[in-house]
């Protein structure tokens, strides 16, 4: 079923909606919860709820994207879940390192401005993910909206583990550089 | 937290770049046995030289990439300026054992689009992608001709092993009536190949372009200031973006092919995330997005230009959209 005819059942408060979406994205939004989450039944348990958030917010959402609606939505209640599980003993599937990986785009021991308004940050990380050429935009989204492991994305792209891990360092100097350069760090 | 504060930051990309990366994977996943393939054929081509290279290149190119960029389909109208405009330029100079060629070429009066290939010296540790720096544009008497460069395509790319570059340029007002078709002939000149900020090599390479002599003129939309809104981001919320307006006057509109060019007053001093989003929509109901905008922060007079997804022709515009439901018809 085509995405626009799945929306439309949503919108409908059509149930078939539920089971539709699962076929078509269940797969997906459980490859993103279990990149976040180590514990199956915790990934699982986000899709699950991924669905409900869904129907929750459709009607008044109509997204064009809605692989990218349904993933934010895992996305968030992942990383939600891990902070709530994990965070204290930082254990647990990507995040970690991934937060390690991403603290290296500010200068060492100083951090955005903490009224800095998290609208600016988004446009700033927007507009630089814009300026990538699509081959090191799709393995940075990769690694830091998916958070997908390196082995993964090396597999899915046909590229060697190193060749990713030094894409993404560069894309890393080059947002801490884009950052400085707007006068956000 | 910095990574903390990026992590949230990331969930709010825009879902059509978080789809682009995941389909992109996909596409790549299926490419195995047509990336061979592929590769036979780019040597196939090289074997075949300048003959092989100009049934490849030129106008039905720019078609593709515009046609991705924009991502709808191109109308009639579009392709046939594409055709008209294009000129196949298959010049290769090398210096420092790189080779650059320029080998296709997309101008109006105002804009210029130029399609490089660099090949790096052989045996090189490659880099995912090079940029062409450091450019000059030089009339017939050896005198510079200022332009601005869009940062939309700054960075090249690499397509089957093969690396690239397109520069596009705006010729600025101060450039003394200069326009790219009436510059004869018309010299593009690159002083360095970098790779992220390491220059790999230093030329010079130097092009003459010989471009057609006639392009399609400037529109402007406006007889009179035309009061309307600009657009900021005020949050991020689980339902999308909520956007908020501020007035704002648009003092002239002028359209060309390839950009538009805007100058508005504001009312209040403009800051980061605050804008003119601007779209182009023809007659069929096919939308061209505009990219980078050009301009500045800080003031309350902004002049600035967008570059359009797609070329587009005046006489198939309906009317320019801009932020709140405002729009400015095409004058007929």
């Amino acid at each position: 079923m085509k995405d626009g005819q799945i929306v439309d059942l949503y919108w409908a408060r059509d149930e078939r909606a539920l089971a539709e979406t699962e076929a078509k994205y269940g797969g997906y939004c459980l490859a993103i919860a279990r990149n976040i989450l180590s514990d199956g039944a915790d990934a699982e348990e986000c899709v699950n709820d991924t669905w409900l958030g869904a129907w929750n917010a459709m009607p008044d959402a109509r997204p064009n994207a809605l692989a990218a609606f349904l993933g934010k939505i895992t996305r968030r209640l992942a990383l939600d879940r891990w902070r709530a599980k994990y965070a204290a003993k930082r254990g647990g599937g990507e995040v970690p390192l991934v937060l390690d990986e991403l603290a290296e785009c500010a200068p060492a021991g100083e951090g955005p401005e903490e009224a800095l308004a998290a609208r600016v940050l988004a446009e700033a990380v927007n507009a630089f993910l814009r300026s990538l050429p699509p081959v090191e935009m799709g393995v940075f989204l990769r690694r830091y909206w998916y958070l997908e492991s390196v082995k993964d994305t090396a597999q899915r792209l046909g590229f060697s583990q190193s060749k990713v891990k030094s894409m993404l360092a560069r894309t890393r100097r080059k947002l801490k550089d884009y950052l400085e350069k707007e006068g956000l760090l | 937290m910095v990574g903390e504060k990026l992590l949230e930051a990331f969930a709010w990309v825009d879902p059509a770049l978080v789809d682009d990366a995941r389909t992109a994977a996909e596409r790549r996943g299926g490419m195995g046995r047509r990336a061979l393939a592929i590769a036979l054929a780019a040597a196939l081509v090289l074997a075949l030289g300048t003959a092989a290279y100009g049934y490849f290149s030129g106008a039905d190119w720019f078609k593709d990439w515009f046609q991705n960029r924009g991502r709808e389909p191109l109308t009639q109208g579009q392709e046939a300026y594409i055709e008209d405009a294009a000129v196949d330029v298959g010049q290769s100079v090398t210096a420092g054992g790189w080779t650059v060629t320029a080998q296709t070429a997309l101008a109006d009066n105002y804009d210029l689009c130029v399609k490089t290939r660099i090949d790096p010296p052989a045996g090189a540790d490659t880099a995912d992608n090079y940029m062409l720096e450091d450019a000059v544009l030089l009339n017939g008497d050896g005198k510079e001709i200022r332009f601005s460069r869009s940062t939309g395509d700054v960075r090249g790319f690499q397509e089957a092993g093969v690396f690239y570059c397109i520069w596009s340029l705006s010729v600025e007002p101060g450039s003394g009536g200069a326009t790219f078709l009436n510059v004869r002939p018309l010299t593009l000149e690159f002083g360095k190949i970098k790779t992220d900020n390491e220059t790999v090599a230093e030329g010079p390479w130097r092009f003459e372009l010989d471009l057609p002599a006639e392009g399609t003129k400037a529109v402007e939309l406006l007889d009179e200031p035309f009061p309307c809104k600009g657009r900021t981001v005020e949050d991020y919320t689980e339902a999308g973006v909520v956007e908020s307006y501020y007035d704002i006057t648009l003092l002239s509109l002028q359209v060309r092919p390839l950009r538009i060019q805007a100058q508005y007053r504001s009312e209040r001093e403009e800051k980061f995330g605050d804008g003119l989003t601007i779209s182009v929509v023809l007659k069929d109901g096919t939308v061209v997005p505009t990219g980078t905008r050009g301009g500045s922060f800080g003031s309350h007079l902004t002049d600035c230009s967008f570059e359009l997804a797609a070329p587009v022709l005046p006489e198939e515009i309906a009317y320019i959209q801009l932020p709140a439901g405002y729009t400015v018809p095409m004058p007929q």
